[in-house]
């Protein structure tokens, strides 16, 4: 006898182990007592003469065409066999107009289907063939599961009947169910149990248990045919039935029962795996599909987008069983159409307008607001409308025309937005330059930007001729004597590129996207009303102007009439600096990526930012929505607003809005949102096919936000900009993983390739990899992002991994400090002997430590085990009892780093980050030492220089 | 519906709090097995309930759509129980409430020593020992399915004591220790055992309870006299109501209390508060 088990509770396998026929009878109830009897004494499973054997007879005062008397037999159908010796129950219930209904349930590991019958057949004791008979089709409505579950269970199931068009063959239709959950994430090359349930056994006299059932392996493959899949389904011998989270049964209701009326046949009571689906064929060939699922482990709506998907492609391939599943769509042309309704905003928006333009409008209408703060600096909206006019005649006297790119480099300051809109007003196109970059990247940039000029703060740089620079000083000496009216530049449109801004890029060239006035324009008007956004607002400038962070913070303030506070490089570095500024400046909207708004959280307890701050836009990573709760309890929604944004640079910077609340904290929401005004956003599979809402695919997005191209790519821009099948215009295939949920909001689940984000910056590891790959004597190079601690971001750090040849390591860290910005330097450079892989090619990073030559020094310190500082360890008690100052700060370091460190080992190469400066500045500072400040870690950089510095400065010993 | 799919096994059902509870139970969509001795015993001063009761109740029972098994049974005898048990089972295939309400009032009204031998043991025997034997005989398929829940009829009388109530009070308080102890023992295998301490009920023709009558004419009383010594005695200055008892069992029946074994929940109008 075979079984179904399940790893549930007893009622679950209760249910499932039951089935239940009930036949519409117009006998006597003496006849059919009788009938039961005789049969009972054949029954294999009894043992003697026992009370429980008895027909259970129940007159029913209610008629037999009533609805109560359907309730009723639906509920004595659906009771199971739980504790009984026979393996079998028989109820009559007999209506007032004499008609009754004869119920019997069995277990179907003593008795199969075929068993049943006979039963049934032998207690109605008819043997008439010429008698008529219906089988009714199967229907949801004929399961009541709570008769055969334990309770608790009932609201966790629900089941869906419909009607499968064409006749589809059961093997096929087999075959497209493995297909589908695959497809849906479901289930993908794990075996199915499955069951037929036969109507007649060989010897049709029998009463033993023949039905098997399998473990059934459907193979998957998209470009075979379902024709040469069905030959390859496969009794799978070695698997565990119970360990298959799907079970299909299939049920051919197509047996003619002599003597009576109608009947009804339920193959079980319950779902016997996780996902259990009932393919049931009647009398009239007509196929229908039932399933039965858990509500813990799937949402309705995703089994209703499942069995939509199994019943189009059957009605499909019930065409031909040539056709191969890997051309059949998954939803059907008008869910197509509601689908990608659900990833858009048709909120009506102002039309876009050129930046300057607005610019100039509010230096007309509120000439004498505040546009730009810096430090003790401010400038009107009039001064800066005036400034930028001086910077434009003095560039356009130079002989920029219309459309011609020229950088800036420099560091945050007003003079950096004074010139951003000085360019845009000549008509040109600004490529933001950050100086703290690495020389020759900054040089990478000037010649593939296609520079004219850069205004720049750097005198030199490298391979870009001098004339080519406008040194910051001189340049805005020159300015400061030109006219302030506004330069007249013929020709001027909104779809005219305002800027370019280079993005890491997998092949180790950064890239550079250009993006229109119009749609930076577009992304104002479509924040402005929902934000709120005013120009009693005060925002903050945190970001450097190379990340495009930066484009949403300037121009979201200026073009809304705001108060733009520019935050200078190290204020942004160090947490309590920033914190006071947001305090004294009353910043009112404040964007962040999620792990500076941390510190700031932390920060805030101790140094209030105050009350001003009225909206966060979250940015540029993953937000951990747990980690605000402390923020929610110092600042309640109804004062201040978090609103978590999806965005990327070539789509210009937001594409999504979610608004946080203490409900996303507490549950740990992942969702991103829904679409701006304007803004597309499409999951879909490697054919750029709509995929259901809740299968994860890639996320592309159209509308409004899509960037021109990228700068002198054609290739890599045919790649990723291509027309939007769903909507004109053109969609970006963004490489991000993302599902999209029912009601709109779609989760963000990461990257489909190797980029990541590490503090805000989007890296790729392929072009970290690149770069070191082009240094002379490195022959292989392998990358890793690790992060130990998922909650601690300081945690997360980057590993180079290289195989060399007649170089040394320390080439190799002078390699990557010239060509990676610091964001991109890995925490540990160390070679191997050789790149370990995994069986299908790829590296192997959890032997790669295996292969490391013990060379290199920072390997010398990392060979030792240590135990990674937790937040119980208290750097302070860890250095109890030092008396020198090195000492002290020595065991500082190794608290906050985990790692032994000596005096004059640099904090960079110790896998030192902004987080975990400010944590030694935090444990420094609880020591009883003077603050030291994140920028006097950065420049002094050792133990030995940070000592020498406090002597000097505080006259310490 | 609080009780869907259930199925309830309910002592004492042909009349009085066990009809009530009964009728509540099937409002609440349990299907349920009705057990009462349906004959008079001799030790007994006052009718029991008789077959005709317990008919009735299964009528009304499905009236509101339960289905319904009727067993007679003399719950001192553990065969007869075991007999009724495996028909339950038979016909239902599990059993997921058992609510043990049978009980006798009297004989009593005697000082303790005058108590005889006879009386003191039916007292104990049906009051406390039958609960015992319900709960041996249902306990093993409850443990088995890994669910289920226990509901004993105490009485403020397992809480407090009462003059010329010796056996009564010992047997209530019995119910309440067995109702801890055996909650304990449930408790790892999902078996919840909890108790219910009705004050004074007032008779109901509707429910056929005269449970203070039948206490009045023990206590040489009449009826209205005793009624006013409880009412003086509880502080809500009303008497509980069947209704209130059974809308208790529904709650402990159900599983809005799924985490809640081992109390003991008076419904007394404060009675035994002070």
């Amino acid at each position: 006898m075979s079984n179904i088990t399940l790893s549930k509770s007893g009622s679950l396998i209760a249910a499932a182990n039951s089935h239940a026929v009930r036949a519409r009878i117009n006998k006597p109830v003496a006849v059919i007592d009788n009938n039961w009897q005789v049969l009972v004494k054949e029954l294999p499973t009894r043992r003697e003469e026992s009370a429980v054997e008895q027909l259970w007879v129940d007159n029913l005062s209610i008629d037999s065409y009533s609805d109560k008397a359907e309730s009723n037999a639906i509920k004595e159908m659906n009771r199971s066999i739980y504790f009984s010796e026979i393996g079998l129950r028989a109820t009559l219930l007999v209506y007032r107009d004499g008609v009754a209904d004869l119920i019997v349930v069995a277990d179907k590991t003593v008795y199969d289907k075929a068993s049943l019958l006979l039963i049934i057949r032998r207690i109605i004791g008819s043997e008439n063939p010429s008698a008529l008979v219906a089988a009714l089709s199967l229907s949801a409505e004929h399961f009541k599961l709570h008769q055969a579950l334990s309770p608790t269970e009932v609201d966790d199931i629900v089941l869906k009947a419909v009607a499968l068009e064409g006749e589809p063959d059961v093997s096929n239709l087999t075959v497209i169910i493995g297909h589908v959950l695959a497809a849906y994430e479901v289930s993908k090359d794990a075996p199915v149990a499955w069951m037929k349930n036969d109507n007649d056994n060989d010897n049709a006299d029998t009463l033993d248990c023949q039905t098997q059932y399998l473990a059934l392996s459907i193979a998957l493959d998209a470009n075979s045919t379902v024709a040469s899949l069905v030959e390859k389904l496969n009794v799978d011998k070695e698997a565990d039935m119970s360990q298959c989270k799907v079970g299909i049964i299939h049920d051919q209701q197509t047996y003619r029962m002599p003597g009576v009326s109608k009947w009804q046949y339920l193959p079980c009571l319950g779902p016997s795996h996780e996902l259990t689906f009932i393919i049931s064929e009647n009398l009239n060939q007509a196929t229908s599909l039932l399933v039965m699922f858990n509500r813990k482990t799937y949402c309705p709506d995703f089994i209703k987008r499942m069995i939509n998907s199994i019943r189009g492609i059957a009605a499909e391939i019930s065409k031909g069983t040539n056709q191969s599943l890997g051309n059949q769509r998954l939803l059907a042309e008008s869910e197509q159409a509601s689908v990608s309704l659900l990833g858009r905003n048709d909120i009506e928006v102002e039309p876009p307008y050129r930046v300057e333009e607005r610019i100039s409008e509010l230096a007309q209408s509120q000439p004498d607001n505040i546009a730009v703060c810096f430090e003790d600096y401010q400038l009107t909206y009039r001064e800066l409308e005036e400034k930028a006019n001086q910077v434009a005649h003095t560039l356009l006297e130079k002989g920029v025309a219309k459309g011609e790119h020229i950088g800036i480099c420099l560091s945050r300051s007003a003079e950096t937005v004074i010139t951003m809109l000085a360019i845009l007003k000549t008509g040109c196109v600004y490529v933001p330059l950050d100086p703290n970059y690495p020389l020759d990247r900054i040089s990478y940039t000037c010649t593939d930007g296609g520079l004219k000029f850069i205004i720049s703060e750097l005198a030199e740089i490298p391979e870009i001729a001098t004339d080519r620079i406008l040194f910051h000083g001189a340049f805005f000496a020159e300015s400061s004597k030109k006219p302030t009216h506004k330069p007249e530049i013929e020709g001027l449109h909104v779809s005219d590129a305002a800027y370019i801004i280079y993005t890491s890029g997998s092949t180790g060239k950064p890239k550079g996207v250009v993006i229109p006035h119009c749609n930076l324009t577009h992304l104002i008007n479509a924040t402005k009303n929902d934000f709120g956004l005013h120009n009693q607002d005060v925002w903050s400038l945190f970001h450097s102007t190379a990340f495009d962070f930066s484009v949403w913070e300037i121009w979201g303030c200026l073009l809304t009439g705001g108060k733009l506070v520019v935050v200078s490089y190290w204020t942004s570095r160090d947490v309590e600096e920033f914190a006071t500024l947001v305090r004294e400046k009353k910043i009112t909207v404040l964007s962040q990526t999620p792990s500076a708004f941390i510190s700031l959280i932390r920060e805030d307890e101790f140094n209030p930012v105050g009350n001003s701050i009225r909206l966060v836009i979250f940015g540029g990573e993953a937000l951990d929505t747990r980690a605000l709760l402390p923020w929610f309890d110092r600042h309640p929604e109804t004062q201040c607003r978090l609103v978590n944004m999806y965005g990327i640079t070539e789509t210009t910077v937001h594409v999504t809005a979610q608004n946080i609340s203490r409900h996303h904290a507490v549950t740990a929401s992942r969702s991103v949102g829904k679409p701006l005004p304007g803004w597309y956003i499409y999951v879909l599979d490697e054919k750029q096919r709509m995929l259901p809402p809740g299968v994860s695919g890639e996320i592309y997005v159209g509308g409004a936000g899509v960037a021109m191209f990228y700068h002198d790519r054609p290739d890599l821009t045919s790649e990723r900009f291509i027309p939007d099948p769903f909507h004109k215009g053109t969609m970006y295939r963004s490489g991000d993983k993302g599902m999209m949920l029912e009601n709109g909001e779609m989760l963000h689940m990461g990257r489909l390739d190797d980029q990541i984000k590490l503090r805000g910056f989007r890296i790729e590891l392929g072009e970290i990899r690149n770069t070191m790959l082009a240094a002379e004597g490195i022959t292989a190079a392998a990358v890793t992002f690790t992060q130990k601690d998922p909650h601690d971001p300081a945690t997360a750090r980057l590993d180079t991994y290289v195989m060399l040849k007649g170089i040394s390591i320390d080439d190799v860290i002078t390699h990557a400090k010239r060509y990676l910005p610091i964001h991109m330097q890995s925490s540990s450079y160390r070679e191997v002997s050789e790149m370990p892989l995994t069986p299908n090619g790829k590296l192997d990073t959890k032997r790669i430590e295996e292969f490391v030559i013990e060379r290199d020094k920072t390997n010398a310190q990392s060979n030792q085990k240590f135990t990674e500082p937790t937040s119980e360890d208290s750097p302070v008690e860890a250095c109890s009892g030092k008396q020198n100052l090195e000492d002290l700060l020595v065991a500082i370091w190794t608290a906050t780093l985990g790692k032994p460190v000596k005096a004059e080992d640099n904090f960079f190469d110790l896998g030192g980050n902004s987080l975990y400066a400010i944590r030694i500045s935090a444990a420094a500072k609880e020591a009883g030492l003077p603050q030291i400040h994140m920028r006097e870690l950065y420049i002094y950089q050792t133990i030995t220089n940070l000592a020498g510095l406090l002597r000097e400065q505080y006259s310490i010993c | 519906m609080k009780l869907s799919g259930k199925v309830a096994v309910v002592t004492g059902a042909a009349r009085g709090l066990g009809r009530a509870i009964a009728l509540e139970f099937a409002k609440n969509g349990a299907d349920l097995v009705l057990i009462d001795i349906s004959k008079n015993i001799d030790e007994v001063p006052y009718a029991l309930g008789s077959s005709s009761q317990l008919a009735y109740t299964a009528q009304l029972c499905r009236e509101l759509d339960a289905t319904v098994l009727v067993c007679e049974t003399d719950l001192r005898d553990m065969g007869q129980i075991e007999s009724a048990i495996e028909q339950t089972m038979a016909r239902f295939g599990k059993i997921d409430i058992l609510l043990n309400n049978a009980g006798i009032a009297a004989p009593s009204g005697k000082i303790a020593h005058d108590v005889s031998q006879e009386h003191w043991q039916v007292m104990i025997d049906i009051n406390l020992n039958s609960v015992w034997r319900m709960t041996k005989a249902v306990g093993k398929y409850m443990v088995k399915q890994g669910a289920g829940s226990i509901i004993n009829i105490a009485s403020t009388a397992g809480l407090v004591g009462y003059r010329h109530f010796s056996g009564y009070c010992a047997a209530k308080h019995g119910v309440i220790g067995l109702t801890k102890a055996v909650a304990l023992d449930y408790a790892p295998l999902k078996v919840r055992v909890n108790a219910i301490c009705p004050g004074s009920v007032r008779d109901s023709q509707e429910v056929e309870g005269m449970m203070l009558s039948e206490i009045a004419r023990v206590l040489k009383v009449s009826v209205s006299e005793h009624e006013d010594t409880f009412l003086q005695a509880q502080p809500m200055n009303e008497l509980v109501e069947p209704q209130d008892i059974a809308d208790a069992a529904v709650w402990l029946a159900s599983d809005d209390c799924k985490r809640m074994t081992g109390s003991v929940i008076t419904v007394d109008g404060g009675f035994s508060i002070k």
